[in-house]
């Protein structure tokens, strides 16, 4: 709980109960903030006004990403619980047949759709180039389960300053259908990705990290809004993305950001690319870190849509 | 022994490596052939650098000099060397051609066509040549085609389900052409239809320039990636070793009971084909292992790259000690075991210090730090200065 000394807690409220059903309006500074911006150009229209970041209501990278690392490094059942499930993972895969490197890991804990990706790649490196499709599929249905529970811990993490429950993991649970159908649709934004070869080496990649990077600033909030409100999916998607729009909240360069250092860290890991069943002490202390790093991000977006659940607008201002 | 260099074909004595002849060609190193003509022990090569100057040439072994009346002209340069049985030779070029040659006369007995290009030797067996013609261009496919060996007509053609721009080098085996697909199959196309009479998956991808090895109805399979692979029809007995380096040029070599493999990194290895353990794996070399040759009692390894080729002849130390070493791939308990300490070492690591430092104490639900007008009061510390509209 709030020791309440805080110097940026003026007003400490009293912890309302779960918030799940609570009917959020646009706020007046929302309102105003968008309706005095006039963007310009599509990208202006997509990606929401342009407002100065110390007046959004989206959190700051830095506020962010402290509050996300402060809540998973002090709960042991984040930490250790991500870490170890990457290692029974690990142990799956070698159970199965898996023949390959670490690397398989390195986004085991990534937020949707990296994680949907490498998901995809294991089952391609499991069953072959035409069944991994197959096989991907099914595995979707675990990797909604994954993040559904990672979604409560984080959010009832947030809720409890620092402290989790089963009933974190009960929340995530019940969040199932609509994180599915959130992975889904990352799914297919990855399969449309890949077609993004044709348009030559340079372009083809540069979409190919920007496609991923686009869909988690679209509806990387989706897990969140399932969790706190456990509204329809046309709901929590439109919810999603308003609060992806929220001015200011330089939210796309978050999660470009984020994307960026999910391609890049992993090529930091030692032994990265020995194919082993038996990795390597570097290796695992490098896989859990890398996972410690993915899990914080989580909760540095979980904090962003507490922050921002409240001034979402019912319907998506048109412009 | 007789290797092909850029501008000469070379013969050395094997128990010493001396140079005993050369003879000049301006041509790709390719492997070279040797045959009976007539009385003669030749060797059988191609030369040349494009469509106007390719040929095969037969040389005398001992001496050096030309054996039939004139070289045999192919349509297009040769890079795949040449393959031998009952009296003839085999040869594709960069345009698809398959050519038979008659030992005898130097003739062209028939000339086959694929839809692709030959980057490696033809296998033959079972009266059929077998060719795996690599895609030219993106919207085309690799294709393994099937010529009776008598008549050079075409008796089958497969193209994988999967489509793909290359595939490995074909090898018989007991009435099956084998073959590895980049989709991660090796499958035993029958030398009757071409029809998969099996096939089985592999993790990795095999090189078009390599084939795979055959012994005791087994077939070790040289990925990409390092790693070795005993595959069989009936999918049991398999093993991997797993040398973490590429073998993208030297086919696998079966030697008594072991399989010699050459790496990237210049190495030589050798996994016993029964337990698949490693047995020897020689130190690291700057050059990589182009191919791999067999005497009785010498092991010949040549290694090109960008530095001076070299050619190294290996026999039995007698006071060498075998290695028993199984596969990295193989799971070991107490290094699995490790990967769970370390796990639980790590976040102790994380958490201990966080809690310490009393780093839950100042997490936040911003839900209720928003204040009434949903300005976030956060923003008071992050901006200092800056009023809020």
């Amino acid at each position: 709980m709030s020791n309440g000394k805080g110097k940026n807690r003026k007003k400490p409220r009293a912890r309302s109960p779960r918030p799940a059903t609570r009917t959020t309006a646009p706020t007046k500074t929302a309102h105003t903030a968008s309706s005095a911006a006039s963007p310009g150009g599509l990208l202006g229209r997509v990606l929401g006004p342009a407002v100065p970041p110390s007046m959004s209501e989206m959190p700051t990278f830095r506020r962010s990403l402290a509050q996300g690392f402060l809540l998973v490094a002090s709960n042991a059942v984040l930490v250790l619980g991500a870490l170890v499930f990457v290692y029974l993972v690990w142990l799956v895969l070698i159970g199965f047949g898996f023949v390959g490197t670490p690397l398989a890991l390195t986004q085991m804990l990534a937020m949707p759709p990296l994680s949907t990706a490498f998901d995809t790649q294991n089952a391609i490196s499991l069953a072959g180039q035409q069944n991994g499709l197959i096989v991907a599929l099914p595995l979707l249905l675990f990797r909604a389960v994954v993040v559904g529970v990672l979604s409560g811990l984080l959010v009832e993490g947030f809720e409890r300053r620092g402290s989790t429950s089963l009933g974190g993991v009960v929340r995530g649970l019940a969040s199932f259908p609509i994180v599915l159908a959130y992975l889904m649709l990352s799914f297919v934004a990855l399969f449309l990705a890949q077609f993004g070869s044709v348009f030559g080496p340079g372009l083809g990649t540069l979409l190919q990290v920007l496609l991923p990077a686009f869909v988690l600033w679209a509806l990387g909030f989706v897990p969140f809004a399932a969790v706190r409100e456990g509204r329809p999916l046309a709901d929590t998607l439109r919810r999603s993305y308003a609060a992806a729009r929220t001015p200011g909240g330089r939210h796309l360069s978050f999660c470009i950001v984020y994307v960026l250092l999910a391609f890049v860290l992993p090529l930091f890991v030692p032994g990265r690319s020995i194919i082993t069943a038996n990795p390597a002490p570097g290796t695992w202390i490098g896989l859990y870190i890398l996972s410690f790093l993915h899990v914080g991000f989580t909760a540095a977006m979980a904090y962003r849509w507490l922050a921002v659940e409240s001034s979402v607008p019912e319907t998506l201002a048109r412009r | 022994m007789f290797v092909t260099g850029p501008d000469a074909l070379y013969a050395f004595d094997t128990s010493t490596g001396t140079q005993l002849w050369r003879d000049a060609r301006d041509a790709p190193p390719v492997p070279v052939a040797v045959a009976s003509v007539g009385k003669i022990r030749a060797v059988v090569y191609t030369t040349g650098r494009d469509a106007d100057t390719s040929k095969v040439i037969a040389v005398d072994a001992a001496t050096g000099k030309e054996v039939w009346a004139a070289p045999v002209t192919l349509q297009d340069v040769s890079r795949t060397g040449l393959t031998i049985d009952g009296g003839r030779a085999f040869v594709g070029d960069e345009s698809g051609h398959v050519y038979a040659v008659d030992l005898a006369d130097g003739a062209i007995a028939w000339t086959g066509k694929t839809p692709g290009k030959l980057a490696g030797p033809v296998a033959v067996g079972g009266g059929v040549v077998v060719a795996v013609a690599a895609a030219t261009d993106t919207s085309t496919s690799t294709t393994i085609v099937g010529f009776d060996e008598s008549t050079g007509d075409e008796s089958w053609s497969v193209v994988p389900d999967a489509a793909a721009s290359f595939a490995s080098l074909a090898t018989i085996v007991d009435g099956n052409a084998v073959v590895a697909f980049p989709e991660g199959t090796v499958q035993g196309l029958s030398l009757e239809d071409g029809t998969a009479s099996w096939s089985t998956r592999i993790p990795a991808l095999v090189s078009p320039f390599v084939a795979s090895a055959a012994a005791d109805g087994s077939v070790l399979v040289a990925d990409s990636n390092g790693g070795v692979h005993r595959v069989t029809p009936v999918g049991d007995d398999g093993w991997l070793y797993e040398f973490n380096v590429a073998i993208l040029r030297a086919s696998p070599v079966v030697v008594g009971h072991v399989v010699v493999l050459g790496l990237e990194d210049g190495s030589l290895g050798a996994v016993d084909r029964d337990s698949g353990h490693l047995v020897f794996h020689t130190a690291a070399s700057s050059a990589p292992i182009d191919g791999l040759a067999v005497t009785p009692d010498t092991l010949v390894v040549v290694r090109s790259g960008a530095g001076r080729p070299t050619i190294t002849g290996y026999t039995t130390d007698p006071d060498g000690r075998l290695l028993d070493e199984q596969s990295p791939t193989v799971p070991v308990p107490g290094d699995l075991a490790l990967g769970f300490v370390l796990a639980l070492a790590v976040g102790a690591v994380i958490v201990v210090p966080a809690r310490m430092l009393g780093a839950r104490r100042r997490v936040e639900d911003p839900s209720e730090t928003s204040g009434e007008d949903g300005r976030d009061e956060r923003d008071e510390t992050d901006a200092p200065g800056q009023e809020w509209p």
